[in-house]
């Protein structure tokens, strides 16, 4: 499988679709529980640092200004504790580590980023001032980067595990979705298979106890694959009953001719043999017609095995070289190794229909070179001549059944050689290519 | 030669059969199948001339249940379908040879008289075929006319050898198309005229009237004179 084509699959965009999912709620999910986790965080501060204040105020109360300030230098010691600052009713500073804040009493919220203090890396603080009945002021505060790092590592555990989870989820879509695709992809090939005429290609079945919708879909298009062939059958037995039916009275005609050509009376002998002229005339565009529609209804039948492009190239080339030398024209090969599966007779005679097709289109002296190698891993077979070549606006037009230039009018031909290798192109799969050669003409079998 | 003709159109079995009769052949007509498969169980025959569409029982698995009975004779297929299944299916099922009708009478004595001699042919490979002064060595893959040594394009050999195989006999354009390029179409060109004349110049001397003969409306054969 492809990477392109597994991209575009549409279990992949569903993959990405849900794993992009999964990252917008993880990424909502973690900035709400931020949010709680810092309210929370707070609001639990608040509690202490109201505790703690309230309990050194108390201690005032009942032992003195003193002993409070000893008892905050002895909190301030305590490893993991608040930050202190007492001054006294004239404003002196008596205890506590704090820089002065110039905080009201209540609840203040310090940025103290720019002017970090030497030591004490404050950075963000939350104080608590209380103003004591005496005029001193006990503050009371708690440096944030212990909870701006909590909310950092909640952040960056959260990032991971939206990750991990996108890429899990990502991870088990492609592995559920590639089952099915390559079940789906089973019916894409199969449809491709049938539209390049291999009618008798099914869509993968398994035997599942419980059929899901790739099955269904697999068992629905085989049903219908079936039905087709039906059709194309029955419309194949109607054209070769056609064809038996033309083809017994067309017999006895020629028989009946054979026999007068024989007889003794030379102006019957001579009228017969003008006859079986047009009668053969008659044949060969019906024989023509018959093989187009046979090539074309009946693509079920066809027989693939290996065909050696390049020899059998080399073979038309050799049957053909002395009568395009006779009519004054040069027939150059250029074969380079190339492989198909194919139907060798058709494939040959599609060559053949190129070559007698050059031949009849361009002027004694034409060049007239039949090719074939691998372009990009496709093997093409080409004719290509140097003569009048054909309008751009006509070369779809030739294509079509008795299509004949105007200036082509006077020439013989069935007016099918062209169709017929286009259906013959069909049938394998291929593409019949016609580009102007600067000058003249390029047919060129593009094989798939 | 004994022929078997199974074919349920009276008409073309009548003009098949008086065709046949002309060129010295023993005729034997079925008009069904399982008339036909009966009688070339019944006698022995050279070759049977067989139409892929037939009443009782098709052509086809008329061939396949005598091939079943080993009755190895050469089989040529009449059919008024198209040639592409057919002719897999038709050679796969025991067929030797096929002929899409209208067919002319030349090509069928033409084809029928090889068949009926390809059983002879392959149990005696000639390594040296003659005709005239004019000698093929298979083994060599040499071509001498009176002593002089004739170089010949490959094709040229494989048509040559095809004609003088077929010792006199007619070879039609069709069985040369198929035999010696491997074409199963109809060329609209004169594809084999101009190779037959090419190899004219090649083996002929001079003046002398040309070892291959054209006969007319029918094909090539190699006779010296």
């Amino acid at each position: 499988m492809r990477v392109s084509r597994f991209l575009a699959s549409t279990g992949v965009r569903l993959a990405f679709v849900q794993a992009a999912l999964l990252v917008t709620v993880f990424a909502v999910a973690g900035s709400l529980t931020k949010v709680t986790v810092k309210l929370i965080y707070r609001h639990e501060l608040h509690t202490r640092l109201l505790g703690e204040a309230s309990g050194l105020e108390g201690l005032y109360r009942s032992k003195g200004l003193a002993y409070l300030a000893k008892a905050v230098s002895d909190a301030e010691r305590r490893p993991g504790g608040f930050e202190y600052r007492l001054t006294g009713p004239d404003g002196r500073p008596l205890s506590g580590d704090l820089p002065a804040t110039g905080a009201p009493p209540g609840w203040t919220y310090l940025d103290w980023d720019d002017q970090a203090v030497p030591g004490r890396p404050y950075q963000d603080l939350i104080v608590y001032t209380d103003r004591l009945p005496d005029g001193s002021t006990l503050t009371v505060g708690q440096d944030l980067s212990e909870e701006s790092q909590l909310r950092h590592t909640l952040g960056r555990t959260l990032a991971w595990c939206g990750a991990i989870g996108a890429a899990l989820g990502l991870a088990l879509s492609y592995l559920l979705s590639r089952g099915a695709l390559q079940r789906v992809y089973g019916v894409v090939s199969t449809a491709r298979a049938v539209s390049a005429g291999r009618m008798q290609v099914r869509a993968p079945t398994r035997k599942a106890l419980v059929p899901d919708d790739i099955d269904e879909l697999g068992a629905t298009f085989n049903t219908m694959l079936d039905e087709i062939a039906t059709l194309v059958s029955r419309v194949r037995w109607v054209s070769t009953d056609i064809a038996h039916d033309l083809r017994t009275p067309l017999t006895h005609v020629r028989q009946k001719l054979e026999r007068i050509k024989q007889s003794r009376d030379p102006a019957a002998s001579a009228a017969a043999v003008e006859i079986e002229g047009d009668v053969n005339e008659l044949l060969r565009v019906f024989d023509a017609m018959l093989r187009l529609a046979e090539i074309e209804n009946d693509a079920r039948a066809a027989s693939l095995e290996p065909v050696d492009l390049a020899e059998l190239a080399g073979r038309i080339a050799d049957a053909y070289r002395p009568d395009v030398e006779a009519g004054g024209r040069r027939l150059e090969t250029r074969l380079a190794p190339a492989k198909v599966e194919g139907d060798a007779d058709l494939i040959g005679q599609a060559l053949a229909n190129l070559l007698e097709n050059a031949m009849r289109h361009t002027p004694p002296g034409a060049r007239i070179t039949l090719g074939v190698g691998t372009v990009d891993g496709r093997a093409v077979a080409s004719v290509t001549d140097d003569g009048p070549g054909v309008p751009a606006e006509q070369r779809q037009a030739v294509l079509q059944r008795f299509h004949r230039l105007e200036a082509s009018r006077t020439t013989p031909g069935s007016g099918l050689g062209l169709p017929i290798v286009a259906a013959i192109a069909r049938r394998h799969g291929a593409a019949l290519a016609l580009s102007d050669a600067g000058p003249g003409l390029r047919a060129a079998l593009i094989f798939g | 030669m004994r022929v078997l003709v199974v074919e349920d159109d009276h008409q073309t079995a009548d003009y098949v059969r008086d065709s046949l009769l002309g060129w010295g052949c023993g005729v034997t007509l079925a008009d069904d199948g399982e008339a036909g498969l009966a009688c070339a169980r019944r006698e022995p025959f050279d070759v049977l001339v067989v139409d892929r569409m037939l009443p009782k029982l098709d052509g086809l698995a008329m061939v396949a249940a005598l091939r079943a009975g080993a009755v190895q004779t050469p089989v040529l297929f009449l059919t008024a379908m198209g040639a592409i299944a057919d002719r897999v299916a038709g050679l796969e099922g025991g067929g030797d040879d096929y002929l899409v009708k209208p067919f002319s009478l030349a090509e069928l004595n033409a084809r029928v008289a090889a068949l009926a001699r390809r059983p002879a042919m392959q149990a005696r490979e000639p390594t040296t075929l003659q005709a005239g002064d004019l000698v093929l060595d298979r083994l060599e893959r040499s071509v001498r006319r009176g002593g002089r040594e004739i170089e010949l394009l490959p094709l040229q050999y494989k048509l040559l050898e095809l004609l003088m195989l077929n010792d006199g006999r007619v070879v039609t354009r069709t069985m040369l198309l198929e035999r010696v390029w491997g074409i199963r179409f109809d060329p609209r060109t004169n594809i084999v005229e101009t190779h037959i004349s090419h190899l004219r110049a090649k083996i002929d001397g001079g003046d002398q009237p040309s070892l291959i003969v054209t006969v007319r409306g029918a094909g090539y054969a190699i006779r010296a004179r």
